[in-house]
């Protein structure tokens, strides 16, 4: 063992072995971190689905995750569904093919942007809230009341706010695409003088039945990961109220990181090579 | 300080009851006895085992517990014994609460045993551990009331949870526990459709002990249950604490480090010392022990 002596050199640099180290333990972190997630949700699905319901938890999930998440949904999606009826049209003037800007915004939206946007913004947003209210139960030792008192916290707590998660962000994706789809027609018609009718019926013309299931698993998908990751990091907050806003920061960027991976491995999935 | 009568009153409250084997308390305390019985949580008997009073009714065994490198506990042995109330002292960020967590599982020994009635907490499975907890219940520091929740429903909690009484026999019960310990609705208008955040300190403990004598347990743990109160609401706790062995004759296990709620409410103080507990004793015979150690902690000394 080194003592500190008052000769010793001074502070080292940070060389490659540190860096080896920190490496090693951030791998062995996020394995740890991934292990405890799947932990927890193997626990919801085998503990929740049981009697009592709890319908009332859950529908007051949905009521809070969901509908107080329509206005931002539509707002997001009304936007990126104009703004990529622009950037193609844009793009399909120069071969004059504008009149088909239906069929191309279609598919980019309802397969990928409406699911990954909404995951990434709406989605967050649920995971930080359960993440906030979870993490201060935690510091405040609410949920280890919830325990003490003879109830499974994973029943009360978690299993609820998954179970909204994932009925919410499907039923929010649909409505996304929608308004999306509502965005393409004002622009075409406004900017390309591509009817909106057109558009519409060119629109729906593209897209086949796997298209939507691709577009709802999607968001089933990302729906089940915002709900249990937000659900995971408030139940391993640790202590005090400045580990609350710790854990929360670092749900945004779970979320966000873990929705774009699940987005590859569906597309690859859905549209094989 | 020690109230010798009080305590003879208390044994005989509960020796009726013990002794005969069957549930002739109710005789004594008509107000809880049924709730005892319809609840399942009869003092002194479990799973077939039974337990006389001043018996261990819950012993750890050469219990080691470390979170990460900071160890708490290195070969600890304690035993509880039914009826009494122990008082565990000891120095802030020792780990006096864990103890607590332990006996009703929300923590798990790294080795050893802590058993209840015989049978190992660590090796329940879920069915056994909520009847565990449903006789065992806990009061935590911070009072731990469900921001989300009414009085009402905070006390009736575990009633909704564990029986199935209607919500006007639940609402009942709460406002039972409520006067049992001062908050009823007869004398504190509205309390049960308050929220949380709307009590003082010493309301929101009192509220919380009320929630766990809801369902009218055999052993109570209080985790630090008079820190951060003014003396006169230590002092209410202190007698809520003795108040509530009397009547429904629970044991109680009281984790604090302020000293005169420790003398007042115990019949035998431990203390937490190098991670075990060397120090355990009656109350006159805990005052008089002569080890630097104890003296140097209930004389309040730095040294």
């Amino acid at each position: 063992m080194s003592d500190p002596k008052s000769d010793a050199p001074p502070a080292k640099k940070p060389g490659i072995r540190d860096w080896a180290e920190g490496v090693g333990a951030n791998i062995n972190e996020t394995i740890r971190w991934c292990g405890g997630m799947a932990v927890m949700f193997g626990q919801a699905m085998a503990r929740g689905p049981r009697r009592p319901w709890g319908l009332f938890d859950i529908s007051y999930q949905i009521l809070q995750l969901g509908i107080r998440s329509i206005p931002v949904t539509t707002m997001m999606s009304i936007f990126v569904g104009m703004i990529l009826a622009w950037q193609f049209g844009e793009a399909l003037a120069d071969f004059g093919a504008t009149n088909s800007i239906g069929y191309v915004t279609s598919l980019a939206l309802v397969r990928e942007l409406v699911p990954t946007l909404l995951a990434v913004t709406v989605g967050t947003k649920m995971a930080t809230g359960m993440t906030a209210e979870l993490g201060s139960m935690k510091v405040t030792e609410q949920i280890d009341a919830i325990a003490a008192l003879g109830a499974d916290p994973i029943k009360k707590l978690v299993w609820p706010r998954l179970v909204a998660a994932c009925v919410a962000m499907p039923l929010l994706v649909a409505w996304g695409n929608v308004i999306a789809m509502l965005g393409g027609m004002l622009i075409s018609e406004a900017v390309f003088d591509i009817p909106a009718g057109y558009f519409y019926n060119s629109y729906i013309d593209e897209l086949e039945p796997i298209h939507y299931v691709m577009s709802q698993t999607k968001a089933l998908v990302f729906g089940a990961l915002a709900g249990i990751i937000g659900c995971y990091q408030g139940f391993s907050t640790k202590f005090g109220t400045e580990a609350v806003g710790q854990s929360t920061t670092e749900t945004v960027i779970a979320v966000s990181v873990l929705v774009l991976i699940a987005d590859f491995a569906l597309t690859a999935l859905f549209i094989p090579i | 300080m020690t109230d010798d009568a009080q305590r003879r009153a208390l044994e005989e409250s509960l020796h009726p009851g013990m002794g005969a084997g069957d549930d002739g308390r109710g005789q004594n305390s008509p107000s809880t006895s049924g709730v005892r019985r319809a609840l399942g949580t009869t003092i002194g008997e479990f799973h077939g085992n039974s337990c006389g009073l001043g018996e261990v009714v819950i012993s750890f065994e050469d219990v080691h517990k470390s979170f990460g490198k900071n160890t708490v506990y290195r070969g600890m042995n304690l035993d509880v014994r039914l009826g009494e109330t122990l008082t565990i002292i000891g120095g802030s960020g020792q780990g006096k609460s864990v103890c607590l967590k332990l006996m009703i599982g929300l923590l798990q020994a790294d080795a050893g045993k802590v058993l209840y009635y015989g049978h190992d907490v660590a090796d329940m499975d879920a069915e056994a551990l909520r009847q565990v907890r449903m006789r065992v219940s806990m009061v935590f520091q911070g009072g731990a009331l469900f921001d989300s929740m009414t009085i009402g429903q905070n006390v009736g909690y575990a009633l909704r949870e564990h029986t199935d009484m209607s919500d006007a026999e639940i609402r009942e019960r709460a406002v039972e526990s409520l006067e049992l310990v001062g908050l009823g609705p007869s004398t504190h208008r509205g309390i049960m459709d308050q929220v949380p955040a709307a009590l003082s300190g010493g309301m929101v403990k009192r509220v919380a002990l009320a929630r766990s004598i809801a369902l009218r347990p055999e052993v109570i743990l209080y985790d630090e249950p008079t820190t951060g109160l003014d003396p006169s609401n230590c002092n209410r706790i202190a007698r809520m604490i003795r108040k509530l062995q009397r009547e429904l004759g629970v044991t109680s296990i009281v984790v604090t480090h302020d000293m005169t709620t420790a003398w007042y409410v115990a019949d035998r103080v431990a203390m937490l010392y190098d991670k075990q507990f060397p120090f355990v004793d009656e109350v006159e015979a805990f005052r008089a022990i002569e080890n630097p150690v104890v003296r140097d902690f209930i004389e309040g000394r730095t040294s």
